[in-house]
């Protein structure tokens, strides 16, 4: 079983590369989608940084373009040249930012692609999963994630990021800071070829608060093991949906 | 001996979180939990949730401790205090989101009020609360509602030493709060991603934190999991896990 952690970030000044290879070898994550945080100044900078860890330890990461809507139209620039020249699958939005203007170029430019739109989500006005979802419902071709499926802030987040998958077929839920409980539903309610599991772990960050490498990584992938749902159903959230949404191989 | 000192039955009446006692019982035995705190979701139907804690209690001694939900705000609140431990429950739960019991500066004069039956009684007041920044950050209130649930809680803890105050490690300047008054706990629900109130443990008061897992919102075993990981001394944990609640709920066990 191939398992794959669908949100996890690489910034340069942050701390080696080899952090986050560390907490995926002990927690046992084959593959991460990575993108910039949003702590450079310039999202150039951890453009370049997640090109070169991708260059580092092949077959490990699946690079996502940092986009930030403050930079305008050298923002959608910078993304363009990672999903033109590099082949990138994918684009994250930075925080604060789901209502940009420069989100919807962006998104057209995402669907000329072809590529996935991944967005953070918490409890505010900015990054509410309803706000999301009427994003991915003005552009149904553009497969669009709802990272942590508006959890880790408030508990009715996570439910209310299901309601927007329900009502759009191209929303996909990312299970880091979810409950078992959420997971569960979300998977009965929208199929677990729509769930992904992610940790938004880093090259530092979250992972240094706990003991060993990898713990905080198996934190986040016991909410997926402990969750009432079946086998193939956790063989889905924790590597398939995300192999197959980005045609990758499981 | 592992303690939860914050888990719901029932079905909420805003969201689709529900549990059953059996549920509950059933997560303590895969992850060796000894006793857990149960209480109702918020309510407007006060009697019939809190029957059913007393219920899931009477068919459990030694594993479940029941809690009341009590609207401060209802006619006849104290004559409910009494009903319930009458029916063999041992705490009390205020939902001051639901109930909308805290003005901006004060807590209604009714909340003070119920705090007397409670500290007669000995029955300890845990508040169910969202993550406050996070409330606030979503409010429609302009000045959102941090402050006014610091003064509110600096005010009852003041005036009410006595009553044993829980709240979750997110509420409004809680070290504050902790430093302030050592009538406060906190129990460690709300988001457990990153363990906030272990921290706040070894941070600000290693023997006012009890595990509480908030569950059916957060899971009781990846609460246990997250104290036993995070980066803190292994004498903190154990403090937490149930030598705390050991402690300051002796009378409750």
């Amino acid at each position: 079983m191939v398992v794959i952690d669908a949100h996890c970030h690489l910034s340069k000044g942050r701390g080696p590369v080899e952090l986050l290879i560390e907490s995926m070898d002990a927690a046992g994550v084959d593959k991460a989608v990575v993108f910039g945080s949003g702590a450079a100044k310039d999202p150039a900078i951890d453009n370049r940084f997640v090109a070169e860890a991708d260059e580092a330890c092949p077959g490990r990461f699946i690079p996502f373009a940092f986009f930030d809507p403050r930079y305008e139209e050298i923002g959608l620039e910078e993304v363009e040249k990672y999903l033109k020249d590099y082949g990138w699958k994918g684009v994250k939005v930075s925080h604060q930012h789901a209502v940009a203007r420069f989100m919807y170029p962006m998104m057209e430019m995402a669907e000329s692609y072809g590529v996935v739109v991944v967005v953070h989500s918490d409890h505010s006005i900015r990054n509410h999963p309803y706000i999301i979802g009427d994003i991915a419902n003005s552009f149904p071709k553009v497969k669009t994630v709802i990272l942590h499926m508006g959890g880790g802030t408030c508990f009715d987040s996570e439910l209310l990021s299901t309601k927007m998958a329900v009502k759009n077929d191209n929303i996909y839920l990312e299970t880091c800071y979810s409950n078992p409980y959420a997971i569960k539903q979300a998977v009965e309610t929208i199929g677990a070829d729509r769930v992904m599991f992610g940790s938004d772990s880093s090259n530092g960050g979250y992972g240094s608060r706990f003991d060993k490498p990898g713990d905080y990584m198996d934190l986040m992938l016991d909410a997926v093991r402990f969750a009432d749902i079946t086998d193939e159903q956790k063989k889905a959230v924790l590597g398939d949906s995300t192999a197959k949404l980005l045609g990758v191989d499981a | 001996m592992i303690v939860d000192i914050h888990a719901h039955i029932g079905h909420h009446p805003l969201m689709d979180f529900k549990q059953t006692p059996e549920e509950i019982l059933s997560a303590m035995d895969r992850f060796g939990i000894d006793v857990t705190f149960v209480m109702p979701f918020p309510s407007m139907k006060i009697q019939t949730v809190n029957d059913a804690v007393a219920e899931a209690v009477k068919n459990n001694p030694g594993r479940l401790v029941g809690f009341a939900c009590i609207d401060p705000m209802a006619d006849g609140a104290p004559d409910e205090i009494e009903r319930i431990v009458g029916l063999g429950l041992k705490g009390v739960m205020l939902d001051p989101e639901f109930h909308r019991v805290f003005g901006r500066d004060a807590p209604h004069p009714k909340v003070e009020e119920l705090m007397v039956p409670c500290m007669d009684q000995g029955l300890p007041v845990l508040f169910n609360t969202p993550n406050i920044e996070t409330a606030d950050h979503a409010s429609f209130i302009v000045g959102g509602i941090s402050e006014p649930y610091y003064k509110s809680l600096d005010q009852l803890a003041f005036k009410f030493p006595d009553v044993r105050l829980v709240v979750n490690p997110h509420w409004h300047r809680i070290r504050d709060l902790m430093k302030e008054h050592s009538n406060i706990f906190v129990d460690t629900g709300g988001r457990n991603g990153i363990g906030s109130g272990v921290r706040l443990a070894q941070d600000a008061s290693p023997t006012r934190v009890c595990f509480g897992s908030e569950s059916p919102q957060n899971h009781p075993g990846l609460g246990i999991k997250n104290v036993r990981t995070i980066k803190v001394s292994q004498v903190y944990k154990d403090l937490v896990l149930g030598r705390n609640a050991e402690r300051i709920f002796r009378d409750l066990l």
